[in-house]
């Protein structure tokens, strides 16, 4: 008996420390200092409390193609894209619940490219321990934890993203060989683990009266027959709507000119066409508030002052 | 999953040592085989067939060596010793040729998947002297992890069937397990049959003794592979692959920094291993011994990957030196030139095998075999002018075991091993030369400033971590060294000072492990030879 309760309280106790220095390791605040990765797409935190409508869900693609200042400017529609490099299902969960703490949200728009993206399940389980025992994620900050962690101060998030995560790129790298695709009847498989996510999300949204809308961003890359197949079936199946800009090149997409890396992701040209379109599908299929007269998103518009500065000096200087 | 990884240490290996314990003392070895499959899945997917066919072959040939033995011994019955001779004969040649066939299988695993494209350069490169216009396009398959552990386990298996040294094993699943023992199928240590199959295969309960000493020594290896070797990884990534923009110092200080690194790593993974094998009650093999305070190259091999040196001493190097052909150079040049060095020249034409065969395991390419014979070329050396040495030592009154000649001796030593290392992780042979010419070439002391080691990823505190961690590694050595037995001694102290110590052992990993963030984890480097 003695054998077993040592184990027990050893490990016990362990916990307890764990647990303590995960309270101190813990970034009281999203900024770089602080260690926070993917600074723009943790910008969310800083968002004032219930102010952001539509959460967009997904990796490069979709930084590179929706713009949520030009989303508010031309709908008032008020976004924010927590997409981050390579982003696997399981860290848009975490998004999406970090998120639901401090936001109302009415709508969550999740990029296909996710869905393909292969998750291990190692990785799956780390990240579970991780934000579990949040000191195995930040242990680094050890080299300079401030009095703020030390005296296990509250949380305050002060940074938000000037671009409310879109990232503005402005080189063109052509398709080399542009072919139209060709139709198909195949459908990709969706692995099981990043079904399990998809339908988490899913049933996370339904549970609070949050729309989901399926969005596959224009790609000549990664996007395919098989792939619409795929989520168009998964779509019909959950009951979401499901919105493809890549058939019949419904933005117009110029894959000469709107592309910064041979038809993988977007520049801003192609980022400008793709949130038209997809703001004007939002407004025609949903009932969303328009914040354009709202006082409480004046400060919207000087961002989108600087935004549209950033385009202008960008195109002045092209 | 890797062994240094949370799901490994936080859940697979706990959730392995509950079913383990909660079964029956029969049904243990079978957890250990399906755990160890589906750990090698994990890593190796679908390539875990190779090892099934290495299991399923020293099955069948181990069985074959002994039904072969039994019938010559059936056959000799009743016969005149002329007679016997001539059967024993016979059946000798049978199963030198059983033998030969299951290590030929074994070796056509290990050549299709690590040294076609090795071969395949050099056959067009012959090709090319003799002026033939014909290329061979070679290249390797897909390798699962360890291969080239468990084939040398499976190897050794073999021959000491064939030897008599041990009855060949009918039972499979003892053999599977012995091959595929989780712990230890990514970078050994290469266990022998005799050791640890029994063992392996006895079920034990798991004690509070063995779990304690096995974490202990977990948390030890971790220490070692996190906080050092994976902390070093980004600096001497930085000096290796742009070697050319260093001068001497950043590159002698890349060297230096590898062979900590490879140090930390390899040994840490061991202690990790055999802290996992020590909580199911199973005693692997040491494959380290302080290698750091070796006085000369030979004794730093027999402290350094100790069970890869031993499986080249007893399968290469005794049978090339004990051999007829080897016997008979000896017994004529000893008669010429001396009874040191009459010997000397069948134990080099051995002692050569080993190293090329060392160098060629470590991976299939030129700057490995050069590894090979540089470490042979200093043994050969030592061996040649040991005597001139020793001879010395005694007219000038010097004790070589005194501590300042001791000392001189270790750095010297040292400082061979460090150079060996800088070809062994160049990229080539060539860029190998390069980096050793512009060391004494282009030495310039003044190129080590802060300035470089912050380029270097190496910032001040990077440099206290890396400074502690490695004096408490050095302290525990020292004490290890001393013949102490620091384990049993921190084991009698009290409970509260005890667990002060492994608490204090577990968080320092945790928060000063480079690990996650902008830290890559160094691939487990002896996996991958």
């Amino acid at each position: 008996m003695k054998n077993i309760i040592k184990p027990i309280v050893f490990i016990a106790i362990l916990g307890g420390m764990l647990a303590f220095l995960s309270l101190v390791f813990e970034p009281k605040d999203n900024l770089e200092s602080y260690d926070i990765r993917s600074l723009e797409a943790n910008g969310i935190l800083g968002e004032p409390k219930n102010t952001i409508d539509i959460l967009f869900l997904g990796d490069s693609e979709l930084y590179s193609s929706i713009s949520p200042l030009q989303l508010f400017n031309e709908y008032g529609i008020a976004s924010y894209v927590t997409s981050t490099a390579g982003q696997k299902l399981f860290e848009s969960w975490d998004f999406l619940k970090k998120t639901m703490k401090n936001q109302n949200l009415k709508m969550v728009v999740l990029d296909c490219n996710l869905f393909f993206r292969k998750m291990k399940y190692n990785e799956i389980l780390n990240n579970k321990l991780e934000n579990f025992l949040a000191i195995f994620k930040y242990h680094n900050r050890w080299k300079h934890l401030t009095k703020k962690d030390l005296l296990l101060s509250d949380k305050s998030y002060t940074y938000s993203d000037k671009y409310k995560g879109y990232l503005i790129r402005n080189n063109i790298k052509s398709v080399n060989k542009y072919y139209e695709k060709q139709s198909t009847d195949k459908i990709f498989d969706i692995n099981i683990e990043n079904v399990f996510y998809i339908n988490k999300i899913i049933n996370e949204c339904q549970k609070r009266g949050i729309e989901v809308l399926f969005v596959s961003t224009p790609s000549y890359i990664e996007w395919t027959y098989a792939k619409h197949n795929a989520i168009e079936l998964l779509a019909k199946k959950n009951n979401v709507s499901y919105f493809d800009l890549n058939i019949d090149n419904i933005a117009n997409i110029d894959w000469k000119a709107d592309t910064v890396d041979a038809g993988d992701h977007l520049n801003y040209l192609g980022a400008r066409k793709t949130t038209t379109q997809v703001g004007k599908y939002i407004k025609d299929n949903y009932n969303l508030v328009d914040h354009r007269y709202d006082v409480n998103y004046q400060n919207w518009y000087q961002l989108i002052n600087n935004y549209y500065e950033k385009i202008r000096s960008i195109e002045k200087s092209s | 999953m890797q062994y240094f990884e949370l799901t490994f240490l936080i859940l697979f290996l706990p959730l392995v040592m509950l079913i383990y314990q909660l079964v029956g003392k029969k049904k243990r070895p079978f957890i250990l085989l399906i755990a160890s499959y589906i750990f090698i899945y994990t890593l190796s997917g679908k390539l875990l067939v190779y090892l099934l066919l290495a299991t399923l072959c020293i099955h069948h040939f181990g069985i074959w060596l002994d039904a072969n033995k039994k019938e010559e011994k059936e056959q000799i019955k009743d016969l005149d010793k002329e007679e016997k001779k001539q059967i024993k004969l016979k059946y000798l040649k049978q199963r030198k040729g059983i033998l030969f066939l299951g290590i030929l299988i074994l070796m056509i695993m290990i050549t299709l998947t690590k040294y076609m494209a090795f071969i395949g350069v050099n056959i067009n490169h012959l090709l090319a002297l003799f002026k033939i216009n014909l290329k061979f396009k070679l290249s390797n398959l897909v390798a699962p992890i360890g291969i080239s552990f468990y084939t040398f386990s499976a190897i050794s298996y073999l021959v000491d069937v064939y030897r008599g040294k041990i009855k060949a094993d009918n039972n499979l699943f003892k053999l599977a397990l012995f091959l595929a023992f989780f712990p230890q199928i990514m970078e050994g240590p290469i266990s022998r049959y005799e050791d640890t199959a029994e063992n392996l295969y006895e079920g034990k309960k798991i004690t509070y003794h063995n779990m304690c000493f096995g974490i202990q020594r977990i948390c030890y290896g971790l220490l070692k592979k996190l906080v050092i070797a994976d902390r070093l990884n980004t600096p001497v990534k930085l000096i290796f692959n742009g070697y050319d923009k260093y001068g001497g110092v950043i590159l002698l200080l890349g060297a230096i920094l590898y062979t900590i690194q490879l140090y930390m790593d390899f040994s840490g993974i061991i202690d990790i291993v055999i802290g996992t094998g020590e909580i199911f009650g199973i005693k692997l093999p040491e494959n380290f011994r302080q290698p750091f305070f070796s006085k000369n190259i030979s004794e730093f091999w027999s402290r350094w990957h100790i069970t890869l040196g031993t499986w080249f001493k007893d399968y290469i190097f005794y049978p090339i030196s004990l051999s007829k052909m080897s016997r008979k150079i000896t017994n004529s040049l000893r008669k010429k030139i001396g009874n040191h060095f009459g010997p000397l020249v069948a134990g080099t034409i051995a002692l050569g095998t080993v190293w090329l065969c060392n160098g060629l395991w470590h991976g299939a390419a030129y700057h490995y075999v050069f590894f090979g014979f540089y470490h042979f070329a200093l043994i050969l050396m030592a061996n040649i002018f040991n005597p001139a040495i020793n001879n010395f030592y005694e007219i000038c009154h010097i004790n070589p075991e005194q501590f300042f000649i001791k000392a001189i001796r270790i750095i010297k030593t040292t400082i061979f091993v460090i150079f060996g290392e800088l070809f062994f992780r160049a990229q080539s042979l060539k860029i190998g030369l390069v980096m050793f010419k512009k060391i004494f070439t282009e030495f310039n002391i003044s190129s080590l400033n802060w300035k470089t080691l912050n380029a270097l990823k190496l910032f001040n505190y990077e440099l206290i971590i890396i400074g502690i961690t490695l004096l408490i590694v050095f302290i525990i050595s020292i004490i290890k060294e001393k013949g102490i037995n620091i384990r049993e001694k921190i084991a009698k102290k009290p409970i509260y000072i005890r667990w002060m110590i492994y608490y204090a052992l577990v968080l320092y990993v945790i928060i000063f492990g480079a690990y996650g963030g902008l830290y890559i984890p160094v691939e487990p480097m002896y996996a991958d030879f």
